[in-house]
């Protein structure tokens, strides 16, 4: 119900208002008498299209092709309409539909082939991938490729393909042929590690080398060893944890860089973790020596897909006892001299842990400390500790000792 | 003296003024001109919309996929792209232009368009055009998902081609072309595209319209129904069922037997039809099969544009509303669009004509049961594909005594005289007021209806007449902001704006006549 009557009277002003009537052509029919054009051509051919026609109109061909279509205007030749496709414009191979166009209608119509210019290939467009594979046999690149000719057409079905590779040593060649323009082959790895190099050929033609790296497959189980300086336990050394040389199944040295995880077990069910990635298949963990004498159970692990053996070892204490003084009414402890297992001074950064108790055994503090030149110290002052009896435990090196003390006294029990 | 030492003094100060307004419009302009341009957030292109163009349908083929399965998303991805190609390569075939080619041709591929370009440049030639249907089946997938080969079937094109503007051919083709795509930096690129045989379908013959369709067609009895308060927004937020059962109770007491519907195109969300209007019109022929009514739905209201770039947007909403709805039991017809004819002036004849022929294939794609008509808005306009319809909609708001000729034409004009016509929309105002100087009145209206319900009856013309009530307002878009027009549509109902009914009424009254 849009328009209703001022639409109607609308449109009728508009016509009337309109000072001249459209020129109206009087249709002008064409007929043909007779016809000539190619059915087929090679790509880069000129193609003609002439027609004898009885008649005046105002003809056009329409041409339909792969891309897009094209429109050709006449040329006038003994009484014949000839339209001309030059050279540059049968370049894309493939099916042309030409039609004939006079006064809005089709007049005529048929198709032109155009094929590939086979003899001049130049080019083979090659698409290979994944570029990195794994030993085994399972694993693949894929080889994709398009010949074309020398104006980028595809060459046509059957065409046969020979494709080269040099793998392990040796060569071989696949043959094969074009399927719609296109072939694809899968190229399998081989149980070995290393590169594989792939061309084609088609009519003497070569594509470029196209490369893909066969990594190797998932490792398989290992074993490792460790070494350190001494079996003390003396916090200060580093223990080094070592694999053997990590392979596949197939005795290829997995790649550099393999991440392997070192875990450690102690005798509390307290973790470790170190890792380190391989080189030449080997890879290396390390860990400071703990504190205290320990019984370490070390595995390591290439997540998800190998693990070692476990290997079991032990620290032996370093520290066999120390002494303890309380100086300034009991408010200054001195720890020390720490001798070490050949009685020297032990390196400076031993942990001492200081628990201070208040006499109805509730923790009032926890201080830590690091040894010095093989001392300690701690202060405690009479503003954070009120006079009065405490419980003081030390610790250090795995070696505990307790002492009742008065703080504010010289009194020690 | 004194004057011209004032006439000087009055020029000076006028010219100080405007130097000093045009340095300081100088200085704002550079001010606001530095001020302008991108949000510093577009710099990521993070607030990018892809807004979809080009929606021909696509129905791919994976059943046989050499290389490695085809992933749904990829094949999104490469959809996407490659119909973004043809939307590109569309565009530029109209202007000659590369605007847009390099994100989906690959280099050696686009040197091939360009040449094409060039030529119909030199040509001054040009072509519009659109596909419409693609069936491509993937034939090859590469192992690293970077190439795809697949041939595209039957795509179905629709090409204007122009020499300086002038159309010289319309036509209709189907087409295959073999395609070998990359993926190039993110976008899947057109390799190569060569064009081969295509191998035709035989169409399948329409089946004609069942006896049944037809008897119901020819007893249409009825009106164009829109409510009282929301007329041209019957689906929107006042939309309420039981208004609407209101009515349809009123309309079947009547002894009316069939309701004309509107689907407004961008209303209803143009290509992406809103699903909750749609259960609306659903709920509305739920009552309207609940009180025996039959529904002719008016597609593309409000739609105006036909331009072969939207083709593939409309087909789109025609097949989700059609889709939805076909399977309702009161759906009698479809009317592809209301009063096409009057849009032959702004927008070509030929355009029009064109979108209307293609879109009866896309209804009787998705609908073969259900009988597909145009309203024309004239008996004249009428004639206009009536080959092609099932039956024939005409509108008449012109003088009474002229109608019997105009029917008569019409009818000596349709090709197949067993075809069915319909007066879709008449009628008369009852508006007699200041915009139309007191001319008209509600006896004006009986009178008319009083005449020709005796001229349909007679010659046994189904008929659909304008409109139930009267309205308490009408919207700008449907006949503008002038008084003069607005008014008088307000008042052709058969019903007031109270709900009672006017001395028409008792003319349109089946019932009561059969007693």
């Amino acid at each position: 119900m849009l328009g209703r009557h001022f639409y109607i009277i609308l449109f009728f002003l508009i016509l009337s208002c309109r000072g001249e009537e459209i020129k109206t052509v009087v249709p002008k029919d064409i007929n043909v008498v007779g016809h000539e054009q190619p059915t087929s051509i090679v790509a880069g051919e000129i193609a003609q299209f002439s027609f004898e026609v009885k008649g005046k109109g105002n003809p056009y061909l329409l041409l339909h092709q792969g891309l897009g279509p094209m429109i050709l205007q006449p040329r006038l030749d003994n009484n014949k309409l000839v339209f001309t496709l030059e050279k540059m414009y049968t370049r894309q191979a493939g099916l042309y539909e030409w039609e004939l166009i006079n006064n809005s209608q089709v007049v005529l119509s048929g198709n032109l082939k155009v094929l590939p210019k086979q003899e001049l290939t130049t080019k083979i467009e090659t698409y290979f991938g994944p570029r990195s594979i794994r030993a085994g046999g399972d694993d693949f690149s894929m080889l994709f490729m398009v010949p074309t000719d020398v104006y980028d057409n595809p060459l046509p079905d059957g065409t046969s393909v020979i494709i080269k590779r040099q793998m392990d040593n040796a060569q071989d060649s696949i043959q094969g042929e074009l399927k719609n323009g296109y072939l694809w082959h899968n190229l399998f790895s081989s149980n070995y590690a290393g590169r594989m190099l792939v061309s084609a050929t088609v009519n003497q033609i070569s594509s470029k080398e196209l490369t893909s790296m066969i990594a190797p497959s998932n490792s398989v189980n290992f074993q490792i060893d460790y070494k350190r300086v001494h079996d003390y336990a003396d916090g200060n050394q580093v223990i080094e944890f070592i694999t053997d040389e990590i392979q596949d199944r197939f005795g290829n040295t997995v790649a550099d860089g393999t991440l392997v995880n070192f875990q450690v077990t102690d005798q509390d069910g307290a973790r470790l973790l170190t890792a380190g990635s391989t080189l030449a298949g080997i890879a290396t963990g390390k860990l400071l020596h703990p504190t205290k004498a320990s019984n370490w159970k070390v595995t390591a692990y290439v997540t998800g897909e190998s693990k070692s053996n476990e290997t079991q070892l032990q620290f032996k204490p370093a520290v066999k006892d120390y002494e303890v003084s309380f100086l300034h009414d009991n408010r200054l402890i001195e720890v020390g001299p720490i001798h070490g297992f050949m009685e020297q001074l032990v390196p400076d950064g031993l942990l001492i842990t200081l628990k201070l108790f208040n006499d109805k055994g509730e923790l009032v503090d926890t201080k830590l400390t690091n040894s010095s030149k093989g001392k300690a110290s701690f202060e405690l002052e009479e503003l954070f500790y009120e006079n009065g009896l405490y419980t003081l435990q030390i610790e250090t090196a795995g070696l505990q000792k307790e002492f009742k003390v008065a703080l504010g006294t010289n009194e020690l029990e | 003296m004194n004057w011209n030492r004032l006439l000087i003094r009055c020029f000076l100060i006028i010219t100080f003024l405007g130097v000093n307004a045009l340095i300081l419009f100088g200085i704002s302009s550079v001010w606001s001109y530095l001020n302008t341009g991108a949000e510093r957030s577009s710099r990521l292109h993070l607030n990018l919309e892809e807004v979809r163009t080009y929606l021909p349908k696509v129905e791919w083929d994976t059943s046989k996929v050499e290389g490695r399965p085809m992933e749904p998303l990829t094949l999104a991805a490469i959809e996407r792209d490659y119909l973004n190609g043809w939307y590109v390569k569309n565009n530029s075939l109209l202007t000659n232009k590369r605007y847009g080619l390099s994100d989906y041709f690959t280099d050696s591929a686009r040197v091939k368009v360009n040449r094409i370009l060039d030529f119909n440049g030199e040509q001054q030639a040009s072509f519009r055009q659109t596909t419409l249907n693609h069936f491509p089946k993937l034939d090859f997938y590469s192992a690293d998902g970077t190439q795809v080969y697949f041939t595209d079937h039957n795509v179905d094109i629709y090409q204007e081609s122009l020499v300086n503007n002038q159309t010289i051919l319309e036509s209709k083709k189907k087409e295959s072309y073999k395609v070998i795509m990359l993926l190039e930096d993110g976008f899947w690129r057109i390799r190569h595209f060569t064009k081969r045989e295509n191998k035709i379908e035989p169409a399948q013959p329409r089946s004609k319209l069942t006896d049944s369709i037809k008897s119901l067609v020819q007893d249409i009895k009825g009106l164009n129904y829109y409510p009282k308060d929301t007329p041209w927004d019957v689906f929107g937020k006042k939309y309420s069922d039981s208004i609407i059962s209101k009515d349809f109770g009123l309309i079947k007491e009547m002894g009316l037997n069939t309701i004309r519907i509107f689907i407004p195109y961008e209303d209803f969300g143009s290509a992406f039809v809103d699903g909750k209007k749609i259960d609306k019109v659903k709920s509305l022929l739920d009552k309207a099969y609940e009180n025996e009514l039959k529904v002719v739905v008016t597609l593309f209201d409000f739609y105006g544009n036909y331009d072969v770039f939207d083709w593939t947007l409309t087909h789109r909403h025609v097949e989700q509303v059609v889709l939805a709805l076909k399977d309702h039991k009161a759906i009698l017809a479809w009317d592809i669009k209301n009063e096409p004819d009057l849009d032959f002036e702004s927008r070509g004849k030929e355009m029009v004509m064109a979108w209307l022929d293609q879109m009866i294939d896309e209804v009787r794609k998705w609908d073969g049961k259900h009988p597909v008509t145009i309203g024309w808005a004239t008996p004249e306009g009428a004639l206009n594909l009536n080959e092609k319809l099932d039956f024939i909609s005409f509108h008449y708001y012109r003088e009474l005594k002229d109608f019997k000729e105009a029917y008569n034409q019409l009818e000596e004009g349709v090709t197949d005289p067993e075809k069915p016509i319909v007066l879709q929309e008449y009628g008369l105002s009852s508006y007699g007021g200041l915009w139309n100087f007191y001319r008209g009145s509600e006896e004006d209206q009986a009178n008319y209806y009083k005449e020709i319900q005796g001229i349909l009856e007679e010659k046994n013309i189904p008929f659909l007449f304008w409109t139930l009530y009267d309205f308490s307002q009408v919207p700008n878009a449907v006949v503008g902001r002038l008084p003069w027009r607005k008014k008088p549509q307000q008042f052709y109902g058969c019903f007031d704006m109270e709900g009672k009914p006017k001395p028409a009424t008792k003319y349109l009254m089946q019932n009561k006549k059969a007693e």
